[in-house]
Order: C-alpha cells, then sequence, then structure tokens
C-alpha cells in the first residue's frame, strides 16, 4: 500500500530541488510590470520621510510586502519555514507557507508549518490546495488552521500543476462550491491564489464578496508546469511552459472583477515591482523565488538581508516619485504602455487612473 | 471539472472523431494505413483534391472543401485553430503520427484549463491575443 504522506514528504524535497538547480522561470512571458510607469506625485523627497506601513485586515504591518507560502511538511522545509518566520518577524511583514495536506495526512508533521512557536505572533497564512478540499470537512480544514494559529488560510488552484503533476489531482469539480463553503465556515479570511498562471477577470468575478482577498500569482516568474514538467518528464507539459496570464495584467483584471484586496505575486523581483503593483491597485505584494534562494544561502540572516534591503529599497522608490505613504501610493495616477494596454482593451478591463495620451 | 471529463470529441456529418486534428499523408494508400493504425483520428492524403478523408481505415466524406487547414505544432496550437474559427481545422504531416496521441492530450489540457468540457464550449472560450 502505498504511504500517500511519505509520497508527499518526497514530492516537497524535489520541488525545492528544482526551483533552486533547474531552470523553471518563464522564458517568453514577463509579468507585463515593464508596462507601467507611476507618474511622480511630487519631487524627490527624504526616504524618511516615506512611511511604508499598511494595514492587513485590520492590522499594522511594515510594507505591503508578503513571502508567499511555498513549503512545508517535511523536515528540511522546517528550516526554511523556520528561518523565513525569524526574518519576518524582524520586519514585522507577513509570510505564508506551503500546502497544508502533509500535516492533514500525518499529524506528525504539523511543527513543519508551526512557526509561530519560534518567531512568536507573526502574520500567518495557511494553504490548502482547492482541489483537495472536498476531502477534508470544514472541521478538519479549521483545526489545520488553528493548530498552528494561522490569521488567514490561502486556498491555491493551481489545474495547470496538477495536469502535468505525475501524481496530479484532476478533479477540480464543485471546487468554487467548497471554496466559498470553506469561507463561511471559518472565523479566518480566506484568499484564493493561483501558483504562476494568473487568475482571470471571470474567476475573480465568481469569487466577488465570497472570500477575503484574490493572490493572482501571475505568470512571469516560476512556472510550476515547468516544475512539473522536469518531475514528471512529461511528453506534453513542455508545449505549457509559457500558459498563464502575466501578472500586471492578471492584477487588473482581478481587480476588474473582484475589486479590491488584491494581491500581486508572480515573478515579483524588484521595488520597482512591488511598487508599480500598489501603484496599479494590489493591497500586497508577494515574493517566494528569491527569498527561498536567500534563505538557503544563509539561513535566516540571508532572508533577513534580501527582505530588509526589498523594504528598503521599495521606500527609496516611494522617495524616489514623492510619495510619503502607501495611501498616496495606491492612489498614483500610471501610464500603461503596449502590449499590457491593448490586452486591457480587448479584455475590456477599464483602470481609471490611467493617464491618457491625446493627439 | 475533472480532466477526463473534457471530451475532445467532434462530429462530422455523422462520423464521430476523437479529436479535431487532422493528420495529412503522402498518399491515399498512406492515409487508410495510418487511419487504421490511429483509431478516431481523421487522415487525409495531401495529393487528394476531393479531400477524402479516412477515419479507422474506412474512407469518410466529411465536406471538407469548406475548411482552412493550419499546420500546428502541438496541442495549444490546435486549441487556438479551433477557437478562432469553425471553418479552420489544425493539421499535422503524417511524420508527426507518433506525437498525435501527445497533440489530443495537449488539446485536453488546453481545454479543461479553459474550462471548455467540449469543442463548442472550447469555440467560446476567452482568447488572448498579444499585439
Amino acid at each position: 500500500m502505498v504511504d500517500k504522506s511519505k509520497l508527499t514528504q518526497s514530492r516537497k524535497l524535489e520541488h525545492i530541488s528544482i526551483i533552486l538547480n533547474k531552470d523553471t522561470q518563464y522564458h517568453k512571458k514577463t509579468t507585463l510590470m515593464e508596462c507601467v510607469s507611476i507618474v511622480p506625485k511630487r519631487g524627490k523627497i527624504d526616504k524618511k520621510d516615506v512611511d511604508t506601513s499598511t494595514l492587513l485586515h485590520g492590522r499594522e504591518i511594515a510594507a505591503p510586502v508578503f513571502v508567499s507560502g511555498m513549503t512545508g511538511g517535511q523536515k528540511e522545509t522546517f528550516e526554511i519555514n523556520k528561518n523565513i518566520a525569524i526574518a519576518v518577524s524582524k520586519l514585522g511583514v507577513p509570510m505564508g507557507i506551503g500546502s497544508q495536506r502533509a500535516m492533514l495526512e500525518n499529524k506528525g508533521l504539523t511543527y513543519t508549518y508551526d512557526v509561530k512557536k519560534i518567531a512568536g505572533d507573526i502574520f500567518l497564512i495557511g494553504n490548502l490546495g482547492v482541489s483537495k478540499l472536498p476531502k477534508y470537512d470544514n472541521s478538519a480544514i479549521k483545526e489545520a488552521v488553528d493548530s498552528i494559529n494561522a490569521d488567514m488560510l490561502a486556498l491555491h488552484t493551481n489545474p495547470g500543476q496538477e495536469s502535468v503533476e505525475p501524481e496530479g489531482d484532476i478533479d477540480f469539480r464543485g471546487a468554487y462550491d467548497r471554496v466559498c463553503e470553506v469561507s463561511e465556515a471559518l472565523d479566518k479570511p480566506v484568499v484564493l491564489k493561483e501558483v504562476g498562471n494568473g487568475i482571470s477577470k471571470e474567476v475573480a468575478s465568481k469569487m466577488k464578496g465570497k472570500i477575503y482577498a484574490i493572490d493572482v500569482q501571475g505568470a512571469g516568474g516560476t512556472t510550476w508546469i515547468g516544475v512539473e514538467t522536469y518531475r514528471g518528464n512529461s511528453s506534453y507539459g513542455k508545449a505549457f511552459w509559457e500558459w498563464g496570464i502575466p501578472t500586471a495584467l492578471s492584477v487588473l483584471e482581478s481587480i476588474s472583477g473582484f475589486g479590491s484586496h488584491v494581491w500581486s505575486s508572480g515573478g515579483i523581483r524588484s521595488a520597482e515591482d512591488i511598487a508599480k503593483s500598489i501603484a496599479i491597485g494590489a493591497e500586497m505584494c508577494g515574493m517566494a523565488k528569491p527569498v527561498l534562494v536567500s534563505e538557503r544561502k544563509g539561513g535566516a540572516i540571508g532572508a533577513y538581508n534580501f527582505l530588509n534591503g526589498i523594504i528598503e529599497d521599495f521606500r527609496g522608490e516611494m522617495a524616489k516619485l514623492g510619495f510619503e505613504s502607501i495611501k498616496e501610493l495606491s492612489s498614483a495616477k500610471v501610464m500603461i504602455g503596449e502590449p499590457l494596454a491593448g490586452l486591457l482593451r480587448q479584455r475590456k478591463v477599464r483602470f481609471r487612473r490611467m493617464e491618457t495620451v491625446v493627439d | 471539472m475533472a480532466l477526463n471529463e473534457v471530451d475532445t470529441s467532434i462530429t462530422m456529418r455523422g462520423i464521430k472523431l476523437d479529436a479535431p486534428i487532422f493528420v495529412v499523408a503522402k498518399s491515399a494508400k498512406m492515409a487508410s494505413s495510418i487511419s487504421s493504425m490511429i483509431k478516431g483520428i481523421p487522415v487525409v492524403a495531401a495529393s487528394d483534391k476531393e479531400r477524402t478523408v479516412y477515419v479507422n481505415g474506412t474512407k469518410a466524406k466529411l465536406g471538407l472543401e469548406k475548411y482552412k487547414f493550419v499546420e500546428v505544432k502541438d496541442g495549444i496550437e490546435a486549441a487556438k485553430a479551433i477557437r478562432i474559427s469553425k471553418k479552420l481545422l489544425p493539421f499535422v504531416y503524417e511524420s508527426e503520427t507518433q506525437r498525435i496521441k501527445i497533440l489530443v492530450k495537449q488539446l485536453q489540457v488546453a481545454m479543461f484549463l479553459t474550462d471548455s468540457g467540449n469543442i463548442n464550449a472550447l469555440r467560446k472560450a476567452p482568447i488572448y491575443k498579444m499585439e
């Protein structure tokens, strides 16, 4: 009889190894953040006059930046989560963890996600797969969230990854209803997130009013279809390498369909990307691979140095453009170039703060 | 939906095809032979002006003169061709016959990812056209 728990644990390690050692980035598609230009509010200001803090679901955080959930469910992955937790506890920003499926299969692995025990009261985002939800009732899901004292629950929808994954769960029937049920039943906010292929306006519209936030995890960074193509040596997966909605487009589509509380992640690599994400309306901005690489090289200190550097660069970016606060930045006027502007027209996505040029 | 529920089949003039992806063979003899080997996939001879189709080793008339054909390299391109126009049909050359199962699988996955349970649904799926 196959030990599901051992398979899950082994898969976690393979994922980390592939992401660190193989080329798993989009080759042609970008996030399209390069099409976004922020119109400065005023001349350059002093960095010390910039306040990057913001509120996330009523709780103050140091910057609208979080570490996307990546891993858990295995001894080595606990080290990763622990080190990232220590880093974010010093910086005052949230972090997510990887899918908690492993601890639902084997309670003994709960410790690999339970980072508040070490890092204190950080803002922690739990994680479960949408396609796995029918296997667990609401009380099991609630227990998974409560046992690690998570502040939110991210439900990841990953049909692209599952289609190519050797042991993929390719049944998403009833997924939408189940997400709504879980959101209704939990006393913590629920976030729907993708894993690198982006979320469309149509999906975002369906979720409006049902959950707290959408984390687009758009195309332009790591492709999990690529990760699974390596794992399973898929004969058909490679064709889907570039499949996905670029992050900037997905953020704007999701805002159009869902409203506020849209998070920008997927290929976010710089302070400029973060500033642009907030300027086009994202509430938060997530990073994953660069944090993982820093943590693997330098442990908690490595992760801290990277994140601190990014937050300080973000402060510098805001100062350069004359924005004193996140509130000001999120109301910024923006110029959107091609091809993003054309795609927004095609998709009938309006963006009111776009500067238009009249001939 | 579930991936294995996605139906890539299509019926043309009463004949059921596993997928609307055609194989173009060099000759009628090759077309007949290939269609006996790959069940459910239509095969047509390049040289045949009447565009007789072979399905499961048997001749069939599918009214192909109404259609335009586009060569595709994978199932995603096949999905795009099907989506763009009802009058456009994807094909591969006989040298790619070994890959036909992969192409059909890729078409199925592309349909799954666009929430298209069948070919009619695929024809209405949202498209993103990069300029």
